[in-house]
Formats: structure tokens, C-alpha cells, sequence
């Protein structure tokens, strides 16, 4: 007990103000995976940390690898960890989302997932 | 795998981070000891050393820092690939380049100041004392707890790294008033005093903030066998030398100064400020790695 609570009190004095960690997608909209009925407008993409949208990238193409993205991805008034790229009229399909996030301490995460349209 | 940064920008974030601390407690420390007489001249020699050299430093590696930050963000495939329109979105468009600009500003400030001759009057000192608080905040402006968004925690990391630039920062000038020619036991007594209560507070500070910022991170962040856990531990390691330092001068050497053997004791209160510096240069560099590492928790 007692070798934890020092290990406890010496992480609190000393984790460091500097420690990084990096912008993870927690979830979105449509979700990663889903099936959605009526096509989107937009794509809705929360992160666990705040965002500088300058050089994060959002791209979302259809089977054929075109993109139907309808303009650059930008953050949700109010809410800095909350991207939102509007989206071209999408018919019945698969849609792929690539993303790279640049978090606001620098940190750049990357990943991809699909959703589908009408099926 | 690794998680480690490279050795080079690990350097370039440890030497900005430094040269943006130190220049804060250094000011601190001179508008305690507000020095008289032929002594304030000579002291004024070593805090413009100091600061000049930690500004310079520091603005050289931001540079470097910068360039590293370019290449990551725009893609690009190394310095020679950058653009000026790169650079120019950086600084103009991210938190990063903001927090950047505000920090070469102050830093270039102290510059200045350390450039004059003459001992700055009050006004000049505390000027200094800004510009070094400016350019040690800055650098929470880019860091995690920035990136959380939640304010309290930014406040703790800037809070945490004013302590840590008060108290590592002041030792230099401290170590300078104890060394020949300048040591004069009254004045010394009264200064090592002022900065022990100082360092008191900075401890407690520290504690605090690191107390926040810990609770937020999580434990699942100490995963002792990473690259990480390894770096948390060397840094407690460090840290727990300098506090044993520190502990010793206060109770130790520290009254001995007002006594009989005032000479020796300030020699041997020297030599354990300088070492006591020396441990926190090497957690400063320790930081710069932990700063660019990524935690366990989180997904490679």
C-alpha cells in the first residue's frame, strides 16, 4: 500500500507538463462501419483532443475512387475537437473516409474507415 | 517498437524548452536579490550571460523546432523540400506557429535587455521578469493539456512550468553570490533565504499542478516497461536528487552562512547549487524526449 501510494504521489509531482499524446477518432457520423438509410450531408468526426484544422485532411471517396467531399473539413462552432466535412449528394454505396488530424500539440494521427449508403 | 522521437528533435524541444525556463527564475532571483554597490555591477555581468545565452539557445533551437514541425505537418520530405508558404501557414495558421511567434518575441526581448551595459532600474527588471514568464508559459500553449481542451488543465501546466522555470532558473545567479569576489555573508543570508522560501513554494506548486495534470493523464499512462515509463522513471530518479539537494542546503548549509564558518559554507553551498543545476538540465532534457514520446495508451 504504502510502495503504491508513493508510486501514486511521485507520478503526481512528476508526470510531466509536456507529456503528448495524440488526436484519436472517438467516434462519428455516419459511424465507422454503419449502414445508413438516407444519404448524409455531412460527415461528423469527434476526436479525443482539440484540433488545428490548417493541415487536417478529410477525404471521402466512392467505390470508384472519386471524391464527394464538398469543401474542407472544419471545426464544429464551439467545438474544437469536432470536424465536420460537408458532402456531395451521395447515391446507394460504399463510401471510404481517409483522415490525417493534426492535434493542437502537433501531433498528427492518421487513419481510415467506411461507411455505406442505401444498402 | 520504439516510441522514442529522434535524438535530434528530442534536442531541439529539451534546448527551446530550457532556454524558455531558465531566463524566468534567473529575473526572479535578481529582483530578490536586488544587489547595491560594486556587487550589483558584477552580478549584472553573470545575469546577462545567463539570459543571453539561454534566449539565444533557445530562439536557435525554436528555429530548428520549427523546421521539424513544417516538415511533419506539410508532408514535405525535409528542410530543403520546405516552402515559404509552407513556413508562412505554419506560423500563421496553427497553435504551434502562434505560440511560437509570442515566445520569439519574448525571447528576443530578453536579448535586449541582456545587451545593455548598465544594470536595468526597477521598471527594466521587471520587464525582464515578463518576457521570461512570457517565454516559459508559451510553452504550455502547445502542450497536451493545451490539446485537451479543458482550461484547468492548461492552467495547471503553465502553472507547473512557472515553478519549474522559477526554481531551476534563480540557481545560477544564487551560485554566482556565493562564488569569490561577490560573497558577502549578510547579503548571502538574506538571499539564500528568500530564494529557500521561494523553492518552498515552487515544490508546492509543482505538486499541485503535477498532481492535476497526473490525475488527467491516468495511471494506464505509467506503463513501466514502454520507452515511457522508463523515461518517468529516470526523471523520478533526478527529480528525487535535486529535492534531496535542495533539502539539504535549506537545512544544512543554508544557516551556516550567518555563522563563523560563513566562507566554507558558502563553498560547499556553491558546489550543491551547481549540482543541483546539473540534475535539473538533465530533467529538462528527459522532458524534451517525454514531450515528442507517445504514452502507452495510446494506439500506435
Amino acid at each position: 500500500m504504502l510502495g503504491r501510494t508513493l508510486i501514486v504521489f511521485a507520478v503526481a509531482v512528476l508526470v510531466p507538463a509536456m507529456a503528448s499524446a495524440h488526436a484519436l477518432l472517438e467516434h462519428a457520423v455516419p459511424a465507422v462501419g454503419a449502414s445508413v438509410s438516407q444519404p448524409p450531408k455531412q460527415l461528423r468526426l469527434w476526436y479525443s483532443e482539440k484540433l488545428d484544422t490548417a493541415f487536417t485532411r478529410v477525404r471521402v471517396t466512392d467505390a470508384h475512387g472519386q471524391s464527394v467531399t464538398a469543401g474542407a473539413p472544419h471545426l464544429a462552432a464551439g467545438h474544437p475537437k469536432e470536424l465536420v466535412v460537408a458532402l456531395k449528394p451521395l447515391s446507394p454505396g460504399t463510401y471510404h473516409v481517409r483522415w490525417r488530424a493534426v492535434s493542437v500539440d502537433t501531433h498528427v494521427t492518421q487513419g481510415d474507415f467506411t461507411f455505406m449508403v442505401g444498402q | 517498437m520504439s516510441a522514442l522521437p529522434s535524438p535530434w528533435l528530442a534536442a531541439l524541444r529539451a534546448l527551446t524548452v530550457g532556454g524558455s525556463l531558465l531566463p524566468l527564475g534567473g529575473w526572479a532571483m535578481w529582483l530578490i536579490a536586488h544587489p547595491t554597490g560594486a556587487v550589483r555591477a558584477c552580478l549584472w555581468r553573470s545575469q546577462r550571460r545567463w539570459t543571453a545565452v539561454s534566449a539565444v539557445v533557445a530562439l536557435a533551437a525554436g528555429v530548428g523546432w520549427l523546421g521539424e514541425i513544417v516538415v511533419r505537418l506539410a508532408g514535405s520530405s525535409g528542410i530543403m523540400a520546405m516552402t515559404p508558404t509552407q513556413w508562412s501557414a505554419v506560423l500563421r495558421e496553427t497553435t504551434f506557429g502562434h505560440e511560437w511567434l509570442m515566445r520569439s518575441l519574448a525571447l528576443g526581448l530578453l536579448v535586449v535587455l541582456a545587451s545593455i551595459r548598465r544594470p536595468p532600474a526597477t521598471t527594466g527588471s521587471w520587464l525582464g521578469l515578463g518576457a521570461g514568464a512570457v517565454a516559459a508559459v508559451s510553452v504550455s500553449l502547445t502542450s497536451h493539456a493545451a490539446a485537451s481542451g479543458h482550461g484547468w488543465r492548461l492552467a495547471a501546466d503553465m502553472a507547473h512550468i512557472t515553478a519549474a522555470g522559477l526554481w531551476l532558473g534563480a540557481l545560477p545567479l544564487l551560485a554566482r553570490m556565493l562564488g569569490r569576489g561577490v560573497f558577502e555573508p549578510t547579503a548571502a543570508d538574506r538571499v539564500t533565504r528568500a530564494f529557500s522560501r521561494m523553492g518552498v513554494a515552487c515544490v508546492a506548486v509543482l505538486v499541485f499542478s503535477g498532481g492535476v495534470n497526473a490525475s488527467a493523464l491516468g495511471l494506464s499512462a505509467l506503463w513501466w516497461r514502454s520507452d515511457y515509463g522508463r523515461l518517468v522513471l529516470i526523471k523520478i530518479v533526478l527529480f528525487a536528487g535535486m529535492l534531496s539537494l535542495a533539502l539539504y542546503n535549506r537545512r544544512r548549509l543554508t544557516p551556516r552562512l550567518a555563522g563563523a564558518e560563513a566562507e566554507s559554507a558558502a563553498r560547499a553551498l556553491r558546489r550543491s547549487i551547481m549540482a543541483e543545476l546539473a540534475l535539473g538540465v538533465l530533467i529538462v532534457a528527459v522532458v524534451g524526449v517525454l514531450g515528442a514520446t507517445m504514452p502507452p495508451h495510446a494506439p500506435g
